[in-house]
């Protein structure tokens, strides 16, 4: 009974029929709230899993029933990572995070900027080509670019995660779409009084587009939080490991000593809270975001 | 300086005014390829070229090692690989795990995202929070928590079953369970991008449209099918080609879940192959048997997919969305 929002008081059934099918109604909403109920906790179990799992003893965690809190709190998880390299881990991957989606932004806007407000010769292929990128997976590319950073030298280095990723086809695209939008007049009236290109972009574009640069950030903050499979190739040595390829390296310990589990859960757990506060705090922005690339 | 003074010439104020707001001053016609400059040298650098040394790399034998050369071997990568049996596996995998996906999440989403958007719900900013979160979470995290919750000892799933007598199973150790719980996995983490768009498809619906079909004497099912289902049509294609494009590329959560399994050194793709998909495939070829070249020839192949398949959808999308655009206004 999806549809239920479709009946509406205005209009009335038939007159018999109308305690029992209010009755009805009544029920069906009823059994559909609890099931949302029921859904939304199994949503959240394996968060609530992981953060009561990195609190727990190994012998707890590895016991049935699963307890949902602690018996006995024990830090030990943390403790014990905190003798691995996961600060270290940790300090990278806020690093890369912040630099790549900064620069990001920085290039993209500029390059959408520039096809949105100009008009110069080759602007429609150039944005073609933009747009075409977003087509093809980054997968595909790994393996050549594997083999550039071995002829940049950049194999093991923080640049090897940042720089390929800052001409982003998708934020360009995205971004334009926003400032095609803004109005001419302001950018002409603020031709007028003599302010510079580059001021026209960084003090009128910027910050009308700020609610779209807002949401690409949380988005682009997303997948280099989450990034996996690049970092797992280009990085070798385990000071410059960025979370996931350093929570997966402690995970591969686990398979000689159990004992690693609540460590894993407690990393998992710090490795989470960072991007759930982001998600939190930018969440309007961020489906406001991703609707608006729809409507584009 | 000549040619610099006539431009200058052209920048009146008046012209800026009145003409096209770009043909302005000569600072305004260097202007966009300043500001594009960053951008286009990073991205042939790091996207163009790359896609083109690919094609190259696919046809060479090349290890990765210090001092060894590409060496050009033709088509030999592509003819080997049609003739592996693991790849036909990893491209079987990949549509089974791209079409199963479809087919659980897109219902759910619209499911959820139908009675987040009525009026009665209760609860509803914890609801939508809980159902949002997984996109706040980090894939290697979700899969490794989800490595206890289906392990076969103390996973909470195997004591839940077992509290109606089922079990216990080795969910990621038993060919046959591999991939339900792949999906399992991803029901969890892609349902909630999903069901945003087709809120604000359902929220881009017009009331007035359901009391018209009220009045006409259509019941729930029917308005259902009659006005919800051909109104969000653009949404469902939109979040159609989002899980299709997803399950093509997918990696990291299957790499993780079936860490412990399989072949030794995780990249087998767990018992029987069962979760082998492409892009673990072409890792499994270049890092695990140092075959980089062909594992470059997979890239290609993936990509040609991808492209194919993404071109039939643009082709569907294009066609349907004016349809779709059409009946909304």
């Amino acid at each position: 009974m999806p549809a239920t929002e479709t009946e509406r008081r205005p209009v009335a059934p038939p007159a018999g029929s109308r305690d029992l099918s209010l009755y009805r109604r009544r029920v069906v909403r009823i059994l559909i709230q609890v099931l949302l109920v029921v859904a939304a906790l199994v949503a959240l179990y394996p968060l609530i899993f992981m953060v009561s799992g990195s609190f727990k003893r190994v012998s707890e965690l590895t016991s049935l029933p699963p307890t949902l809190i602690p018996r006995a709190f024990d830090p030990g998880g943390y403790e014990q990572l905190a003798t691995t390299g996961f600060p270290r881990w940790f300090v990278n991957s806020i690093f890369v995070t912040v630099l790549r989606v900064s620069l990001t932004i920085l290039v993209s806007s500029m390059a959408a900027f520039a096809f949105a407000i100009y008009r110069f010769p080759f602007r429609r292929t150039l944005f073609i080509i933009v747009v075409g990128s977003l087509l093809l997976p980054f997968e595909v590319l790994y393996l050549p670019l594997l083999s550039l950073m071995i002829d940049l030298d950049w194999m093991n280095t923080y640049q090897a995660l940042i720089v390929p990723f800052v001409a982003s086809g998708f934020s360009v695209f995205v971004i334009h779409q926003y400032m095609v939008s803004l109005p001419s007049e302001l950018i002409q009236a603020a031709r007028v009084d003599g302010a510079s290109e580059w001021r026209i972009y960084w003090n009128v574009a910027m910050p009308l587009a700020r609610p779209i640069l807002g949401a690409i950030s949380v988005i682009l903050f997303i997948q280099t939080w989450n990034s996996f499979f690049w970092p797992l190739i280009v990085l070798q040595d385990t000071d410059l490991f960025v979370l996931p390829v350093g929570l997966t390296a402690l995970l591969a310990r686990v398979f000689h000593e159990q004992d690693m589990w609540t460590a894993v859960l407690a990393g998992s757990t710090l490795m989470t809270i960072p991007m759930v506060i982001v998600f939190l705090v930018m969440q309007r922005q961020l489906v406001a975001g991703l609707t608006e690339g729809f409507k584009a | 300086m000549e040619p610099a003074l006539s431009v200058e010439s052209r920048s009146d104020p008046s012209r800026a005014r009145s003409g096209h707001f770009v043909r302005g001053s000569r600072e305004s016609r260097f202007a966009p390829y300043l500001f594009l400059a960053p951008f286009l040298i990073l991205f042939s650098i790091f996207t163009i070229y790359p896609a083109a040394l690919g094609i190259y790399l696919s046809l060479t034998k090349w290890t990765g090692a210090v001092g060894q050369e590409p060496e050009m071997i033709g088509l030999a990568n592509y003819r080997r690989m049609l003739k592996d049996p693991s790849f036909i596996t990893s491209l079987t995998n990949t549509a089974w795990l791209a079409i199963a996906a479809v087919i659980v999440i897109v219902p759910t989403a619209l499911f959820l995202a139908m009675i987040l958007n009525t009026h009665w719900i209760r609860l509803r900013t914890f609801l939508r929070t809980a159902f949002f979160l997984p996109i706040g979470t980090p894939t290697v995290v979700i899969a490794m928590v989800f490595i206890v919750i289906y392990s076969e000892h103390y996973g909470a799933l195997n004591w839940l079953l077992g509290l109606f007598g089922v079990g216990p199973f080795d969910f990621t150790g038993t060919p046959a369970f591999v991939k339900p719980a792949i999906i399992g996995l991803l029901l969890w983490q892609w349902t909630s991008v999903p069901m945003i768009y087709f809120l604000a498809g359902l929220q881009g619906i017009p009331p007035s449209l359901y009391d018209a079909a009220l009045v006409d004497g259509a019941g729930p099912w029917a308005s259902f099918r009659r006005v919800t289902i051909p109104l969000l049509r653009p949404v469902s294609l939109l979040v159609f080609v989002l899980l299709v494009n997803d399950a093509i590329r997918i990696f990291d959560q299957i790499f993780i879940l079936l860490f412990f399994t399989g072949a030794p050194y995780q990249t087998s793709g767990g018992p029987g192959e069962q979760g082998l998909t492409l892009v673990l495939y072409m890792y499994r070829s270049a890092f695990r048997f140092r075959e980089l070249g062909f594992g470059a020839a997979v890239g290609v192949s993936i990509f040609v997919l991808g492209l194919g398949i993404a071109l039939v959808q643009l082709w569907r999308f294009g066609a349907l969305r004016k349809e779709g655009g059409g009946a909304g206004n």
